[in-house]
């Protein structure tokens, strides 16, 4: 578990696999960290949750449907049930008097049964094309090839491109919904661009880090980046640089070291810098405010 | 009546939630360069005025126009400034970076803030006294001066017409004070300000017109024609107290009663 | 019959195929085909269910025999799993225990019920412990702390049982139940920094301890690996060999205990804190003026989920409770207005869900937990669209009834505004109303038809004037509304 900085380095330029690896996990951590900013500021931390979760009928499905295990086809199928369970979720809320917290659970939970449903069910199937596609419970890293990092470029670059071109346009939404509607910005449009972005995002990270855990991702980053720095631009890439360290670290020790699933490592490494960030961020943090505290105290 | 095209014209307007009605048949006529106050007790549909004249809430029947064409035609003559609480303060961003958001429609898409919206914003911010908070992180703000900074946002716009929801709510009164001059100063520019306001006591020496809702209109016109006892009554119903049965005739300048009002 | 069965390793493990006698035959020909290589471990996860009625017969005449080779099945998988390109489902306490002999097993010589009654059995009692708390939470708008306090128990669990090395301790259930309620004390906290959102907080803290417990698991599990995806997702189909035998005599199966007994822990709490929970529920403010405490009732109630949670680990593992817990309640919320009537409504659809789940996981073969999740959805799905009030449909219904009542009364209060006024010629002419209203002619003229028929107004040549019924509705309607 332990290895040497160089020998990791050689291990990372040297070997193909483990740069494979590497530049997978980094590309998941930017695209989850940089879109990941905007859920927590607009208060949908939970709703990465259920959309990841919703997500596992949708990569069974497409595996049925297509009978392969082409990575495009599973992040398509899994990116259309997230966003069916978001839509369901903004339906039930719209249409009924159950709560917000209530929904997102309830699509969580139940969008999950089913997919464990299809997945014990294709299990049984005398075919054995369906082996590994548990992986996407929890993540294996070390299980990364080239086209999956292709795939996942694929869907991540455009994300990330079009939230650059929208940049001014998201801001305005996120801070100042109805501000933004009366000046005409098309705020329902701009709103499912955003959910969409958001489901790319978990779709990105399904087969490293694994439905159960992807939203960690997708807060995590943010909130660290939150407590450094006071403008959306800094936080946004702040977050992304942060996910990526630790999706890079995560898959490293996962694929390196022992036989561990990936998702919950990854989730342990961008905890610890959520830790460090509100503890020891200037101004916000947890001890800058015990110092000052203790400062006046001392005057 | 007047002659000339009014600013803001609503007419049989109606807007209801889930199928009950919060305004019912409103024809409300703001003519140009005045400033006026939206008063009227709780639940009596003030912002919801101003968000069905802002193409915010769907309306059930009727219509509003500003300078005689629909909203969607005239965005660029309207600015908004909504209520203080309706956004998050903890965004992270400046003070500089929020009033530049109301160029943010006559940029147009694609287009980033530059140089020229930087000094639109910082000129504005000038006028409210919040110069040098510029580069202020928007939580470091007071209240009242959250409300400046959404102001400057507003003056930014350059419109014509102002939609203001609850601008003094939470405000200190030095800010109240320099709010109501800014305002006064609009007027005097030949803008028209229409201000959502819950203090019936400041309304006669704030505004030069008033418009009395609850749910309808009951009454719209200049402040001393329409701001009487009666029309009170009529809008406020059993909410109001008077002091010992006290005739007020006319104009109402009773303290007591504005502060019975707006609990 | 023993010489049927095939000799070769196992190809994914490299172990040799296991043991020989009439009864690993129906096993082997349920879970895969003979001969085939594969391990049997590949196969299905209810394979109990799978099995065809006399094999399953001999299977209980064997008896306590059975129940060993089944626990040998277990071990035989949870050394297969951790390839991953083939994973078993393992509820967790098996796991834990994989490197001791199953004593407690070992020593039942007598299987008095069929496993798929006692699977059903278990599986609405689970349901019902789920949805009694579950009312509570989608009440208080909770249902995401559920999901945190089912996935955080499992550190409890895992913690516990390396201090104790026994899975069927109580305290191992004593101190899950306590990780659940620190992890509602911890998202407290982190919001209290006002550093986090409330909803943020909740994201960042069940994750971290979940990836903790889980990697603690994989780490114990040393070289035998256990599953992790076992902890997840529990498995009701192995529930009836954990048998409840004290001195020797089988009472039924050990989840079976736990659950009921959890299940009539929370009866007689509720019986007992009605009033208190209630009055907590709708208005907390109120509760706290007549000296209840609210916090006591908050955290009296994240206990409850929190043992709610560990007794269903095993079975339905952390987050299809969750399905459990909401789903059931969410659709008795749309279904009836009275908290006493709810939770009885949510226990019955709790029940119901519980049961057409676990035909569907036999039918399929499928995981049971998973199922009853699903149907969880699916009861919820019908109330949403069917419920008699709330439904979509009676939405939809009454949208379009009121639509046209409110239009008539609008149409009468703008002819009521008008009446008598200068305007009156233009806006009471029923030509010039879809102008005004900005509505649809063809609507404009339904609604006047309908309120001519209604005697609410007269149409005189284009002008439309409000009768004396008229002007009263009008009247009424705003009266009412001023009110």
């Amino acid at each position: 578990m332990l290895m040497d900085l160089s020998d990791v380095l050689q291990a990372l330029f040297g070997d193909y696999t483990l740069r494979t690896v590497a530049l997978g996990s980094a590309l998941l951590g930017i695209v989850s960290g940089a879109l990941g900013a905007f859920a927590v500021l607009r208060r949908q931390s939970m709703l990465g949750d259920a959309m990841s979760h919703a997500a596992l009928p949708g990569v069974v499905l497409a595996f049925i449907v297509t009978g392969s295990k082409d990575p495009l086809a599973l992040m398509i199928g899994a990116a259309l049930a997230g966003l069916l369970g978001a839509l369901l979720v903004t339906a039930v809320v719209r249409t009924t008097r159950i709560k917000s917290d209530s929904a997102l659970g309830l699509a969580l939970a139940v969008f999950f049964g089913l997919g464990l449903v299809l997945l014990t069910y294709v299990q049984k199937l005398p075919d054995a094309a369906q082996a590994g596609l548990d992986r996407y419970l929890f993540g294996q890293a070390a299980t990364l090839l080239e086209r999956d990092v292709v795939a996942m470029a694929a869907l991540g670059m455009p994300a990330l491109l079009l939230l650059a071109l929208f940049w001014k346009e998201l801001k305005l939404l996120t801070f100042d919904p109805g501000f933004a509607t009366s000046l005409g910005v098309p705020v329902h449009l701009l709103d499912v661009l955003l959910t969409s972005l958001l489901v790319v995002a978990i779709v990105i990270g399904l087969q490293t880090v694994g439905v159960v855990l992807m939203s960690a991702l997708i807060v995590a980053p943010a909130v660290a980046a939150r407590q450094w720095t006071d403008r959306l631009g800094v936080m946004v890439l702040l977050s992304g640089a942060f996910g990526a360290l630790a999706g890079v670290a995560g898959a490293l020790i996962s694929s390196t070291a022992a036989r561990l699933p990936t998702g919950p490592i990854i989730v342990i490494c961008i905890s610890a810098i959520v830790i460090v960030s509100l503890l020891l961020a200037p101004r916000r943090g947890l001890v800058w405010g015990w110092l000052n505290a203790g400062g006046v105290a001392a005057a | 009546m007047n002659t000339i095209q009014p600013a803001v014209q609503v007419t049989d307007l109606t807007v209801a939630y889930r199928e009950k009605p919060v305004l019912w048949d409103i024809d409300l006529n703001v003519p140009a360069g005045v400033l006026m106050g939206v008063v009227g007790p709780n639940g009596a549909g003030k912002t919801t005025l101003i968000r069905a004249i802002l193409g915010l809430v769907r309306v059930s029947a009727g219509q509003a126009l500003i300078y005689g064409r629909p909203y969607a035609e005239q965005r660029r003559l309207v600015a908004y400034v909504p209520q203080r609480n309706s956004v998050d303060w903890d965004f992270p961003t400046s003070v500089l970076d929020v009033v530049m958001m109301g160029r943010y429609g006559a940029l147009g898409w694609f287009r980033r803030p530059g140089r020229r919206e930087r000094e639109q914003a910082l000129m504005a911010l000038e006028r409210v006294g919040m110069h040098e908070f510029a580069r202020r992180q928007i939580s470091q703000l007071s209240g009242g001066q959250q409300q400046r900074v959404f102001l400057a946002r507003a003056l930014v716009q350059d419109a014509h017409v102002y939609f203001m929801d609850e601008p003094f709510q939470g405000v200190d009164a030095t800010t109240e004070r320099a709010i109501v001059g800014l305002l006064q100063e609009l007027r005097s520019a030949g803008k028209t300000v229409v201000v959502v306001h819950h203090d019936l006591q400041t309304v006669p020496e704030y505004f030069d017109y008033v418009t009395l809702l609850n749910v309808r209109v009951v009454a719209s016109g200049p402040v001393a024609e329409v701001f009487t006892e009666s029309a009170l009554r009529a809008t406020y119903g059993g909410q109001i107290a008077f002091l010992n049965g006290r005739e007020i005739p006319g104009r109402l300048q009773d303290a007591q009663m504005g502060m019975a009002a707006s609990t | 019959m023993p010489a049927a069965l095939p000799q070769h390793d196992c190809s994914w493990c490299g172990l040799p195929r296991r043991p020989v006698n009439d009864w690993s035959d129906a096993v082997t020909r349920a879970i895969g085909q003979p001969g085939e290589s594969q391990c049997p471990s590949a196969g299905g996860t209810a394979f109990f269910a799978t099995l065809r009625p006399p094999s399953r017969r001999r299977m209980m005449d064997s008896g306590g025999r059975a129940a060993r080779q089944a626990t040998l099945l277990v071990r035989h998988r949870v050394r297969c799993v951790n390839d991953a390109s083939h994973t078993g489902f393992l509820p967790l306490r098996q796991a834990l225990q994989q490197r001791k002999p199953c004593h407690r097993t070992a020593r039942v010589n007598h299987v008095p019920m069929t496993p798929p009654i006692e699977i059903m059995l278990i599986a609405v009692v689970t349901a019902v412990a789920c949805t009694l708390p579950g009312v509570f939470l989608v009440l208080r708008g909770m249902a995401l702390i559920s999901d945190a306090i089912t996935h955080a128990v499992l550190l409890g669990i895992v913690l516990a049982f390396f201090v104790v090395q026994d899975t069927g301790s109580p305290f191992l259930v004593l101190a899950a139940a306590a990780s659940g309620v620190l992890t509602v004390v911890l998202i407290e906290l982190l919001h209290r920094t006002r550093l986090v959102r409330e909803d943020a907080a909740i994201g960042l803290v069940f994750p971290l301890l979940f990836s903790i417990a889980v990697i603690l698991i994989a780490r114990r599990a040393g070289d035998t690996h256990l599953d992790v995806d076992a902890v997840l997702l529990g498995e009701l189909a192995f529930a009836p060999f954990d048998r409840f035998a004290p001195s020797g005599v089988d009472l039924g199966p050990q989840a079976l205990w736990l659950m009921g007994g959890i299940l009539v822990l929370t009866l007689v709490l509720l019986a007992l804190f009605y009033k208190e929970l209630k009055l907590a529920t709708f208005d907390a403010a109120l509760a706290l003026a007549l000296g209840f405490a609210p916090g006591v009732v908050h955290y009296g109630l994240v206990g409850i989920v929190s043992l709610t949670a560990v007794g269903a680990f095993d079975t339905v593992g952390s987050v299809l409770v969750v399905a459990l817990m909401i789903a059931p309640p969410a659709a008795a919320y749309l279904l009836t207005d009275r908290l006493s009537r709810m939770l009885a409504v949510s226990a019955g659809l709790g029940a119901f869900a519980a049961v057409i789940g676990c035909l569907v996981a036999f039918i399929l073969d499928a995981s049971i937990a998973g199922a009853m999740a699903a149907m969880a959805g699916l009861v919820f799905g019908l109330a949403w669209l069917f419920a008699p009030e709330r439904g979509l449909l009676a939405l939809a219904v009454r949208r379009v009834r009121q639509r046209q009542e409110f239009a008539q009364a609008m149409l009468a209060v703008h002819l009521l505004h008008h009446e008598a006024t200068p305007q009156a010629a233009v806006e009471c002419q029923a030509s010039h109303l879809s102008e005004h209203l900005r509505w649809e002619p063809a609507f404009v003229a339904r609604v006047v038809r309908r309120a001519e028929q209604q005697g609410v107004l007269i149409n005189r040549g284009n002008t439309l004037a409000l009768t004396d019924h008229g002007r009263r509705l009008a009247m009424k309607t705003l009266n009412g509304e001023l009110a």
